[in-house]
């Protein structure tokens, strides 16, 4: 397996699409890990005939229908307002907009995608390097799923058998936590990535002026439209109008709504934002289709089962265990897409951390945001491929500065594993 | 291990240490024991390769060696796969023992040829459990009580067309998809068993379940026809000789731990509902018309048959 | 939208394939429109059906067809139009030819592995056609959205073929300027 993994990277490096070189990986060791190669085509069609996978093209068709009809623009302004007294203020406005997204989307892509096609040139405009505004747009897409609704939490909670209504309750604080933790990062690293240490005046953005100027009430009111979709998704998901994958529709559906009813977009204008929504979809379930032969390949070789059987038998002490469970999240979440790993994580997990008294709501939390974290760490790093594609940006001006904002994460991820607490917070209410 | 080690994988939907992931686990060290090892299986329980359908493509196609499967699950496969779940074939275990588990009986040997024309060989039985039906609004004790609910079945024309023929709205959903649709009210209640509504944690979105009996559920152990054919006598003897007394041994413990499930959801605070004879009268009327309406699915000279031996059943 | 290499190649040539090539893409683009528009409207009814109990069956297993076809055809279109998820550490290497020898292996590559799933994933559709395999709520034969399996790696195969006759126009005088 080890060498198998070099030559991925040798594959991956001169630029073989993942979801072809996962695969071709398989192909080539097929004889020494016994697989047949008529199990490839049905795990492939097996891991995209999903129904809660719908929900990533809607939610990225939602977001995509936001930005033409103005929504996304919506939600800036409030962020921009709020947040406009701050010191190099885009890249908190770049945060805030993707934790209020994640109020609305289940996926870390579909925020990415959603965020940095109407932030990102923004903030190249005022001086921040392509790279660094992607890295941010790369670690704030994790909001997508830290705040809910959120499609890992779903599933987890559906098949570890744990109320997904007390799942996102707990994702709301340490989601928070993400969002003071970039800022922090930002904050410092402005410093070093402005050559002045500030941004540069509003050149480029003649709306962003005007809204300045304007009060706080009135960019409120003309951004309702915006403000009222979180509104609309997690109150259809709680009082049970819809099911969170609905919800992806749904809120396509209003978005469409606001666009065709305030004439931001014309009917003749859907086929253009359907076949930009369908090629970015299209690229992002390629990975997961194509990569699950790899997953496969994993479980027939039995190691994160392995894993997840070696985390209990090292240690009788809770704080050892999680700890060895945190890093071993981390590295399932380098190798395998978030769906898959979330799917096969929460029941081989689930046993011995209750066995250790640790809540599942608790683990539910340390497991997602772990395996969340994977969307930052290559070779399977969604997030930031779709930052980079996003933000047109080679993924190496990425990498320098991806690491500062997964040690903010990292710092947060163990606040969540050690103090309880924080996820459980509404228990003490 | 010699070289003549064969090393199988054995596959299932169901969670770790549930009483039929129990079976697989005995199946596979007995298999492993009685071949003095020269067959070693690894299990790869909870949907770790896919759900029952997937396992069975793959199974079918020889990309898979052993599962177990649900075999209600399996319609699209062939729609003789469902015949079992035609509602009250049998009420209790002594019929069940008498129709389900007759090798000679009309299930078995629908089930078995069934599969075996979809290249996939059916070693033994066990089982899972009658379903019962549980919901969050009021107990269900009549067929009227179930006017207007809104009720997740799972595809299977037989279930579907009893619950709407008794006036429900039902919903066909997946089962992962169910405890946030019964938590947040999309759905008001479901038709599992009390195991499975207990271990799935259903149980915490509902207030009332009636032990219905509609539908009783089982499971098989199944080969690939390839492997099949690429064992040896000894080893197919082994193989299902094992599978009948560990599945023999499932249905017998699986039966001692039912009562516990139905005591565990009482205590959780589920009313529980056991219909009285005329209201089952009732219901069973309304199972009549999903039989009648199904005949030409499974064919009328098959339906005779079964009439036949739940009638026999009855009498005994 | 970026214009990729890939893109700008073919149109900037003009022979036939190219030409042919042009169209090709423009059917897989309205293959994957019309499935995302499946999905969104499957699902939406289907909460509408619910709601106010409506006397229509669940169309959301449409939306579950409809993944394969954005998913398979959509990768012939990333193909084109070079959209794929890559490491793309060569896109900033200095050297032509290092990037015409890495597209080229590319083109190899994309070609072995469509090659197989081509081969298995035909036999895969031809049995579920043969055993007529249903989903189940509303009847849908598996064999329709498995078709999209093997046509969409045509389409790849298709696309890599005409990719590697354009790095090897692109190729032979890089080669020869030495
Ligand atoms: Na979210
Ligand atoms: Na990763």
């Amino acid at each position: 397996m080890t060498f198998g993994i070099f030559i991925l990277f040798g594959l991956l490096l001169i630029g073989i699409p993942i979801g072809i070189a996962f695969p071709l990986l398989v192909i080539a060791n097929a004889e020494t890990w016994n697989i047949d190669w008529a199990v490839l085509p049905s795990t492939t069609f097996g891991a995209v005939s999903s129904f809660p996978l719908l929900a990533i093209p809607l939610f990225i068709l939602a977001g995509e229908v936001m930005n033409r009809g103005g929504l996304i623009k919506q939600l800036i302004d409030v962020c921009d307002r709020l947040l406009g007294w701050l010191r190099a203020p885009m890249g908190h406005v770049m945060i805030a907009a993707s934790a209020m997204m994640g109020a609305i989307t289940g996926s870390s892509v579909a925020t990415v995608a959603a965020i940095g096609g109407a932030v990102g040139p923004v903030m190249m405009r005022r001086g921040y390097p392509p790279g660094y505004t992607a890295a941010l747009n790369a670690a704030s897409g994790m909001l997508g799923v830290l705040i809910p609704p959120s499609i890992p939490l779903i599933l987890y909670g559906s098949i570890v058998g744990v109320s997904i209504t007390q799942l996102f309750l707990a994702a709301i604080l340490p989601g928070i936590l993400m969002v003071i933790a970039f800022m922090t990062v930002h904050f410092f690293m402005t410093r070093r990535v402005l050559a002045s240490g500030h941004e540069h005046a509003h050149s480029g953005n003649g709306a962003k002026s005007d809204d300045a100027a304007k009060s706080l009430p009135s960019i409120l009111f003309r951004s309702a439209p915006a403000l009222m979709l979180p509104v609309v998704v997690l109150g259809g998901i709680y009082s049970g109008v819809f099911t969170p994958t609905e919800a992806a529709a749904v809120a396509t559906m209003y978005a469409l709504f606001v666009m065709l009813l305030g004439r931001t977009g014309r009917f003749g204008d859907l086929s253009d934002i359907f076949s930009r929504a369908a090629l970015s979809s299209a690229a992002i379930l390629v990975v997961i289709a194509f990569t699950s032969v790899f997953n496969r390949a994993l479980v027939l070789e039995q190691i994160p089962q392995s894993i997840a059987a070696f985390a209990p038998m090292v240690t009788d002490s809770v704080i050892v265990f999680l700890l060895v469970i945190n890093v071993a999240l981390l590295l399932i979440g380098m190798l395998m897409e978030t769906n898959a790993a979330t799917l096969l994580m929460g029941p081989l997990l689930a046993p011995a951390a209750a066995s250790y008294g640790i809540d599942p709501v608790h683990l539910g939390i340390i497991l997602v945001v772990n395996i969340e974290l994977g969307l930052l760490t290559p070779p399977m790093a969604a997030n930031l491929f779709v930052a980079a594609r996003t933000n047109d940006v080679a993924l190496i001006a990425l990498l320098r500065y991806i690491g500062w904002f997964i040690f903010a994460a990292l710092i947060v991820v163990a606040c969540i594993t050690f103090i309880p607490a924080l996820p459980l917070w509404y228990r003490y209410f | 291990a010699s070289a003549e080690t064969m090393e199988l994988r054995l596959a299932h939907y169901a969670a770790i240490d549930s009483p039929a992931d129990q079976a697989a686990q005995e199946f596979a060290r007995l298999v492993e024991e009685r071949t003095d090892g020269r067959i070693v299986i690894t299990l790869f329980p909870n949907g770790q390769l896919g759900g029952v359908e997937a396992n069975a493509r793959d199974l079918a196609r020889g990309a898979l060696d052993l599962a177990l499967l649900t075999p209600g699950s399996l319609a699209g496969l062939d729609p003789l796969l469902d015949i079992h779940y035609l509602p009250f074939i049998a009420t209790d275990y002594e019929q069940v023992d008498a129709i389900f588990y007759n090798p000679d009986g009309v299930i078995q040997k629908t089930i078995r040829e069934t599969l075996a024309k979809h290249d996939i060989e059916t070693l033994g039985l066990y089982e899972l459990e009658f379903r019962a039906v549980t919901n969050s609004r009021h107990p269900i004790e009549t067929p009227d009580d179930l006017e207007g609910l809104k009720l997740r079945v799972p595809s299977s024309a037989a279930i579907k067309g009893f619950f709407e023929a008794a006036g429900a709205q039902t919903v066909v959903m997946p089962f992962p998809e169910l405890f946030t649709a019964l938590q947040q009210g999309t759905v008001d209640g479901q038709d599992n068993g009390a195991a499975l509504t207990y271990e799935s944690q259903l149980f915490e979105t509902q207030e009332y379940m009636t032990t219905l009996k509609h539908v009783y559920a089982f499971g098989t152990f199944n080969a690939s026809a390839k492997l099949w054919s690429e064992l040896s006598e000894e080893d197919k003897q082994i193989m299902l000789e094992t599978a009948q007394e560990v599945g023999e041994r499932q249905i017998q413990k699986n039966r001692e731990i039912n009562d516990q499930y139905l005591a565990k959801l009482a205590q959780a605070g589920l009313e529980i509902t056991h219909p009285n004879e005329q209201a089952l009268a009732a219901f069973f009327e309304i199972g009549q018309q999903v039989w009648d309406e199904l005949t030409p699915v499974y064919g009328e000279a098959r339906i005779n048959a079964l009439r036949e031996e739940v009638a026999r059943a009855r009498s005994n | 939208m970026e214009i990729s290499p890939a893109l700008d190649r073919c149109l900037n040539i003009n022979a036939r394939p190219f030409k042919f090539e042009r169209k090709v893409y423009c059917v897989e683009k309205w293959i994957c429109i019309t499935a995302l528009a499946v999905m969104l409207l499957a699902i939406s009814s289907n909460v509408l059906v619910r709601y106010f109990n409506l006397p229509f069956p669940n169309f959301s297993e449409w939306g579950v067809v409809a993944m394969a076809p954005l998913t398979f055809i959509g990768m012939a279109m990333c193909s084109y139009t070079g959209t794929h998820i890559v490491i793309d550490i060569l896109k900033s290497a200095k050297s032509h030819r290092l990037r015409l020898v890495a597209r080229f292996l590319i083109g190899i590559a994309s070609i072995i592995f469509a090659t197989v799933y081509l081969y298995y994933g035909w036999n895969f559709f031809y049995d579920t056609l043969l055993s007529g395999e249903k989903l189940i709520a509303m009847g849908t034969p598996v064999a329709i959205p498995l078709f999209f399996l093997p046509a969409g790696m045509v389409l790849v195969i298709f696309h890599a073929v005409l990719e590697l006759w354009c790095t090897v126009i692109d190729l032979a005088p890089a080669i020869q300027e030495k």
